[in-house]
């Protein structure tokens, strides 16, 4: 049996330069929070960014951006939705609020599926809003797509997150697939260590370092959260250029 | 329709698969799921293999059923019934739209109707895809090395 599928991935993500996962150990960390915001901002700035969410369980690009364009079926395959600038791609759009039991097989197949149909196009950026931990979405990633990947650790500064989140870096380092850096959200509701020490604990380095902010709370789509909440923006921009940094030390 | 890319991705792995080999016939397997149209899809593999040096390709075209099946209490039904339930879970009108109208392009990623149903016997949401999704090569004829 020969699936034609890979074939169709490989062409569709050809002109992909970065792929940039977010990760964490746990749920509830802020990856979707963080992924959709780096999205925005990216965009903003004149990356071509897809923000997509492979959160099967807990899809919220749906939520989270707002859209003047829908995902539509055509000749070439499926387009992205649009925000604004951003592109967005979610199941979420599919199943709405139902929830989608999938075992392991199913959700390999919905992967293969959704890649080999997603009208990429040309991209600066694919953003991948990841569930927690290392499931089929990370296993499939990284076997398709290793060369184009790089991963943003998202955390919280608790012995709980930082000690399941370890796991999850010592699978990225394992698999060879480049890190960025840690994220360290909410943090000053959690202080377990200094910036330096989560950076020893983890074993990479920490590349931002995100404020919970309650405003975020009031605004539902990522847009405004970010636009109302100037300090939320603030360290977004910090952590985008931070990246940035990195990435293009990585590429060149 | 994305026929054409589906016809793409097809002769790209033959392509890619058997190099320097000739090839004689593919069989492909599609299940009724990802509502294919078939004429188009043969018409796209004969004019790209015709044009990527595959000539004379022959592509024997396969539909399989869907059947859908609890693993709760063993019911099995087909595509009727499971389009019947999706209709009520998800309403004619949906979020994602087609050229031709505003219909659910669950074809695109047919696993998806897993969480659009329930046992239309128990009710229970333990579902699988007995078949009904395939997208496969399921059989490649080379011809003899003579030429
Ligand atoms: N820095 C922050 N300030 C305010 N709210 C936050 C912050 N980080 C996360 N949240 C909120 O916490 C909840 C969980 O975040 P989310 O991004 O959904 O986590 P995950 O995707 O990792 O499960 C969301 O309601 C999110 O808006
Ligand atoms: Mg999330
Ligand atoms: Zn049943």
């Amino acid at each position: 049996m020969i699936d034609p599928r890979i074939e169709m991935m490989k062409a569709r993500t050809s002109r992909i330069e970065n792929i940039v996962l977010f990760v964490s150990g746990k749920g509830g960390v802020g990856k979707s929070l963080l992924s959709s915001a780096v999205s925005y901002i990216l965009s903003e700035r004149g990356y071509e960014t897809v923000y997509l969410d492979l959160d099967f369980h807990g899809p919220s690009g749906q939520n989270l951006f707002h859209l003047d364009k829908l995902m539509e079926g055509g000749k070439s395959g499926l387009k992205t939705a649009l925000s604004g600038k951003v592109k967005v791609a979610s199941i979420g759009y599919m199943v709405k609020d139902n929830p989608l039991p999938l075992s392991g097989v199913d959700r390999m197949e919905v992967l293969l599926d959704f890649f080999s149909i997603l009208d990429f196009g040309e991209l600066d950026f694919l953003i991948v809003d990841l569930p927690p931990g290392m499931g089929e979405e990370t296993i499939f990633l990284q076997r398709m797509f290793r060369e184009k990947l790089s991963a943003v650790v998202v955390t919280l500064n608790s012995q709980m997150s930082l000690t399941t989140v370890k796991r999850v870096v010592n699978y990225l380092k394992v698999q060879k697939i480049g890190i960025i850096g840690a994220v360290v959200n909410m943090s000053n509701l959690f202080g377990k260590y200094e910036p330096e020490q989560v950076s020893r604990e983890l074993g990479i380095e920490v590349i931002g370092s995100i404020t919970y902010h309650p405003e975020v709370e009031q605004y539902k789509t990522i847009k405004d959260k970010l636009e109302k909440t100037p300090r939320f923006m603030f360290e977004i921009e910090r952590l985008v250029e931070k990246m940035l940094g990195k990435l293009s030390r990585r590429l060149t | 329709m994305h026929e054409w890319s589906i016809a793409e991705g097809i002769v790209d792995v033959l392509l890619e698969m058997f190099k320097d080999k000739k090839l004689r016939e593919v069989d492909i397997k599609i299940g009724e799921l990802r509502d294919l149209d078939l004429d188009v899809l043969r018409s796209a593999l004969n004019i790209l293999s015709e044009s990527r040096s595959l000539k004379g390709l022959k592509f024997n075209l396969h539909v399989s059923k869907a059947r859908f099946k609890c693993l709760n209490c063993g019911e099995e039904w087909g595509l009727e019934k499971a389009l019947e339930m999706v209709e009520e879970t998800i309403g004619a009108e949906s979020v994602i739209i087609e050229e031709s109208g505003s219909e659910l392009p669950l074809h695109f990623i047919p696993s998806l109707i897993i969480g659009l149903q329930k046992c239309p016997s128990c009710g229970m949401m333990d579902i699988a895809i007995d078949s009904g999704r395939e997208l496969e090569i399921t059989r490649v004829v080379v011809e003899d090395d003579r030429s």
